[in-house]
């Protein structure tokens, strides 16, 4: 929880990375969010979440760093390759199932969502501090931010936004993967190349942020922009600013009530899409 | 809208002795060629080998044996396709310019696009949609959504995989007019997956049959016969 220090606004010096990374995190979740709801493979950004937790849980188990590691974005490499790993292994597995088989495979969404998070814990429960690591990935705390999360969200926003060069094709096979096989994209490749985009950024999210927070940046402002919007572009541009706006306001929320900021944030989004679902523009 | 001449006089799709089907065989040693300006109708019934044979000849599927040409002389970028299923219940909201637009290539300049955009519709009669919800529209309207985001390619050839399911005949009929102008004013060639002999008789230059595991491809006098004509 945020420490009070008097005013509505935190003590930039203290959570100005928190608040940055956070920002940006939930600006940019939603359009990796988008793609999966025009596919209807929301549950996939739960899934993946979970799969990534097992796959720090397993590499504790396995001696290649400690808990201290896992609370930094920076830790041991072998940690955070084992959590990326599972991330992007079991996106492309989830973008590869509807590719080949039609299906959104929401039944092994939550097969993975619901093993992986039991091993994590099962795996971690004799290592010391490890029910607290898996506790804290699941839960979001947004404090453990550390200076150089600032550095990696940049430079993964701007290779994001690079590729919106192909954000016409990439639309067209989440709508309508058939046509884009016919215009002569490989739908391994797509499901390939996304579904590592999607890992690396929520496998990362995750780490730095924790998945209660990355599912709901991803999703929420996604679900909420959808009710108020009556263009996709419109969708594409509402999504980011009610991300970035939420996360603001959850955090001085947060800050002013002393919560987590993170809970607050999906809290305060869920809010917004369910007045967005009552409210609708038309 | 206006679209290149063929340069060169290979077929534009097709197959010599092609074998296809999903795991096993279902068709086998079919022979095939659209040129430059024809207007195909694939017919037969349902689980007949309609969408198998089209989707093989378009690469969709793998070949279990000989020879598929290369689509739209070998240039994907003058192919229009138009699948079997299409999902309208997109879960975002999406405007029909928004929907066609989807079918050109990225990279292409803001006013080519809202003018390949702006042709397509008109050519279909649904310029006035442009700023509609997709999601809003009748079965017949979103239809010829489809059909215009693949011509906003300004295709070559167009492919399209039963156009008609769910439609009135006065629709199909409609719809069918209009693709059977472009042929016949812009050269374009076409190829309709359908059901119905009687409309595929009154519009195509030729047919291919497909029944019991076999295909005969030909002009659509000589394979339909003049009695189907005639009742048009």
């Amino acid at each position: 929880m945020l420490a009070q220090s008097g005013g509505f606004w935190p003590d930039w010096a203290l959570f100005g990375d928190a608040i940055l990374v956070g920002t940006l995190l939930a600006m940019l979740l939603p359009l990796g969010g988008a793609l999966l709801v025009l596919r209807q493979q929301v549950f996939v950004t739960a899934a993946i979440g979970q799969a990534a937790t097992l796959g720090f849980a397993v590499a504790l188990a396995l001696g290649l760093g400690s808990a201290h590691d896992l609370g930094h974005s920076h830790g041991r490499a072998g940690l955070v390759g084992c959590g990326m790993a599972a991330a992007v292994l079991t996106a492309i597995a989830a973008l590869r199932a509807l590719s080949a088989r039609q299906s959104t495979m929401e039944a092994r969404s939550a097969f993975v969502f619901l093993f992986a998070g039991s091993a994590a814990m099962l795996l971690l429960d004799r290592v010391p501090h490890g029910p607290q690591v898996v506790q804290r990935l699941f839960l979001s705390s947004l404090l453990t931010v550390a200076p150089s999360d600032v550095g990696i969200v940049l430079v993964g926003a701007g290779l994001s936004l690079l590729g919106l060069r192909w954000r016409r094709r990439l639309l067209l096979w989440a709508i309508d993967p058939a046509t884009a096989s016919a215009h002569g994209g490989k739908a391994l490749h797509y499901d390939l190349v996304v579904g590592a985009w999607l890992g690396l950024w929520l496998g990362y999210a995750i780490l730095a942020t924790g998945l209660v927070f990355t599912f709901g940046a991803a999703v929420l402002p996604v679900l909420a922009a959808r009710s108020w919007a009556r263009s996709l572009r419109a969708s594409l541009l509402i999504a980011p600013v009610l991300g970035g706006a939420g996360l603001l306001v959850g955090f001085a929320l947060a800050h002013r009530f002393d919560l987590p900021p993170g809970q607050v944030f999906v809290a305060l989004l869920g809010a917004v899409a369910a007045v967005a679902r009552l409210v609708p523009a038309r | 809208m206006s679209r290149a001449p063929s340069t060169d006089l290979g077929p534009l799709l097709g197959a010599e002795q092609l074998c296809c089907g999903r795991r096993r065989p279902v068709l086998v040693d079919v022979t095939w060629r659209v040129a430059a300006g024809e207007f195909w109708c694939v017919l037969g019934d349902n689980g007949a080998g309609k969408s198998t044979l089209v989707a093989t000849v378009l690469g969709l599927l793998p070949k279990l044996g000989g020879t598929v040409f290369p689509v739209a002389g070998g240039d994907r970028h003058r192919l229009g396709y138009v699948p079997q299923q299409q999902r309208f219940d997109v879960p975002l909201p999406i405007t029909v310019a928004e929907f066609v637009a989807l079918g050109l290539d990225d990279g292409l300049r803001r006013a080519v696009v809202a003018s390949s955009v702006h042709g397509a519709l008109q050519s279909l009669g649904i310029g006035a949609l442009a700023n509609s919800v997709v999601q809003e529209l009748s079965i017949g309207q979103q239809r010829r959504v489809l059909v215009a985001r693949a011509l906003a390619r300004q295709p070559r050839l167009l492919v399209l995989d039963e156009p008609l399911a769910n439609l009135d005949e006065a629709s199909a009929r409609q719809l069918l007019g209009d693709l059977a102008r472009l042929c016949r004013e812009d050269g374009l060639s076409l190829v309709l997956v359908v059901h119905d002999r009687r409309l595929a008789a009154a519009f195509a230059s030729h047919v291919v049959l497909v029944a019991d595991g076999r295909v005969r491809v030909g002009p659509v006098a000589e394979l339909l016969g003049l009695a189907v004509l005639g009742g048009c």
